[in-house]
């Protein structure tokens, strides 16, 4: 057989070489074989279709296939048993293959080994999502837009869902609110379109994606939809831990901040093996439930719990996503001692927080301010809640006098005359 | 940041207020003025005040316990709209009172 080159096969085809490298690596050119680091492709190889036209979809329906011949053999290595009681009872979809919805979440791995655990992914497509969110969960948004656009029009659901909810999130971070809007209708769509044929679990996944973009949008969750509750214990360990941090969520929306405390730390109890994504989630939570109770001293153990899981592989997104719930909990912990991470974190904030406040705000009426400065915030939350300037300077730790600089600054940008009606402006 | 300041005149006291350029808002804004440390006082001897100051045992609220600085007190009012400072009314905070009460600590411009 005669090969050409990556580049002979770009210019042949009128398309980037480096799209042609991104298609060999997803196994979407037949009779590719990588040699060192470059790839030599037949020459009566098919030019790759554009995943996001129409035409593709039967494309990756047909590689798929063949893809799922090589490995059927490794599918069940990535189910536990309880998902293999479900599995069972359910009509298998995509020529009999079951995917697990966001597989990098439901992974355990010891911190530092997120690439060497992706890496050893045996399946091109959950590789390709377990990337797609290590890069969303590590900052960034751009990288892991890209790879889940590909994977928006697939077949198969929970690889959908999950390119769904990663292409809605990184979306949102990157400030382009159409395409985030998109994909969170296309997770809506997808329950619509849920019917007796499709499998338990992914009908399960369906709901707690839907619910999970609901709670974290601060957006009321649809009265029609299923409770979160029947679906927990049919999920896998990763997940179903996910699923509970959104729980811990909701209660501390409802302000019921013991409930929200009490759900995290028996989740967190229960885990047996190190779920990180997860467990970073559980553990902000945990924090925002303390530091609404003023219980610093726990707010804190939770948050550097949170971040010596985090550091090891850079899973610094979740950080800046709950910046304004946390209370001046990274300014108090992480500021000192982790000054470049911190900024990071603070870019994070200001980018995701900005595309967040352009959902949140337009859908729910409630107008959450977006002229202040990270600082000014995170005084203006506590403010908020009722605690004292002295409260705030000894939690902060800082003078009582710039305490009140910045609630006299939050104030007249807020074009507001009293600290009671800062609430109207704060997050939940 | 370029700054430039704002000139109050109200019931007899004088004084400035220094502001900043704020991107965000892109418009001027007050600067915190510690009126604690640097007293003004009206003809009247009523104290000028910023509402973010944690409010005083002599303090009155609409709805008891919910507030705990001067703005939501009863007797702070605001001395212009666009503006976060006010005068306090409650009697036993007026300049006489302060002083009989010799916890006078700085000099007003009420004795200029």
């Amino acid at each position: 057989m005669e090969y050409m080159s990556v580049k002979e096969a770009a210019k042949k085809w009128g398309i980037s070489e480096r799209y042609v490298q991104r298609c060999c690596t997803e196994t979407r050119i037949e009779g590719a074989v990588k040699f060192g680091c470059s790839w030599a492709i037949p020459l009566d190889a098919e030019k790759p279709a554009r995943m996001r036209q129409n035409t593709a979809k039967q494309n990756i329906v047909k590689q798929n296939a063949t893809k799922q011949n090589n490995a059927k053999q490794n599918n069940a290595k990535q189910y536990n048993t309880k998902q293999n009681d479900v599995s069972q009872k359910t009509v298998i979809q995509n020529e009999g293959k079951l995917y697990t919805a966001m597989p990098l979440l439901n992974t355990s791995w010891p911190p530092g080994k997120a690439v060497d655990c992706i890496s050893g992914m045996e399946d091109t497509d959950a590789r390709n999502i377990a990337l797609a969110e290590y890069y969303y969960f590590s900052g960034q948004s751009a990288k892991a837009s890209d790879i889940a656009e590909e994977y928006l029009p697939h077949k198969d659901l929970a690889l959908r869902l999950s390119a769904c909810w990663l292409y809605a999130y990184a979306n949102l971070a990157l400030d382009r609110i159409p395409r985030a809007r998109q994909a969170m209708m296309q997770v809506r769509a997808t329950i619509e379109a849920i019917d007796e044929n499709t499998p338990a679990v992914y009908r399960i996944y369906t709901i707690c994606i839907a619910t999970g973009a609901c709670v974290l949008l601060h957006l009321p969750v649809p009265e029609d939809f299923p409770s979160l509750r029947e679906c927990i214990s049919q999920l896998p360990t990763g997940f179903r831990l996910f699923v509970l941090y959104l729980q811990a969520h909701q209660a501390y929306l409802d302000g019921r901040y013991g409930v929200c405390i009490g759900i995290a730390e028996t989740a967190l109890a229960l885990e047996e093996s190190l779920y990180p994504i997860p467990a970073i989630y559980l553990h902000l939570v945990s924090t925002m439930g303390h530091i609404n109770l003023k219980q610093s001293e726990q707010a804190k153990e939770h948050l550097l719990e949170a971040w010596k899981i985090a550091q090891p592989d850079d899973l610094i997104e979740a950080f800046g996503e709950h910046h304004g719930l946390l209370g001046g909990m990274l300014e108090t912990v992480l500021r000192k001692d982790y000054p470049d991470d911190f900024k990071r974190i603070i870019d994070i904030t200001y980018s995701f927080s900005a595309g967040w406040r352009k959902v949140h705000n337009p859908d729910t009426g409630h107008h959450v301010a977006d002229v202040l400065t990270t600082m000014e915030f995170t005084v203006a939350m506590l403010a908020a809640r009722g605690w004292t300037n002295q409260e705030i300077s000894d939690h902060l730790g800082i003078r009582i006098s710039t305490v009140k600089w910045y609630i006299s600054l939050i104030l007249d940008k807020l074009y507001i005359e009293k600290r009671e009606q800062l609430s109207q402006y704060m997050l939940r | 940041m370029e700054k430039k300041s704002r000139r109050y005149e109200f019931e007899g006291a004088v004084f400035d207020i220094s502001m900043h350029y704020d991107n965000l808002v892109d418009r001027y804004i007050e600067e915190y003025r510690n009126f604690n440390e640097e007293p003004v006082w009206t003809a009247d001897g009523c104290p000028i005040m910023h509402s973010v100051e944690d409010a005083c045992p002599y303090g009155e609220w609409e709805t008891p316990g919910s507030c705990n600085t001067c703005g939501e007190c009863l007797f702070f009012q605001l001395i212009a709209r666009h503006t976060l400072i006010g005068v306090c009314r409650q009697e036993k905070r007026l300049w006489a009172n302060k002083r009989r009460e010799g916890k006078r600590s700085c000099k007003s411009n009420m004795e200029v």
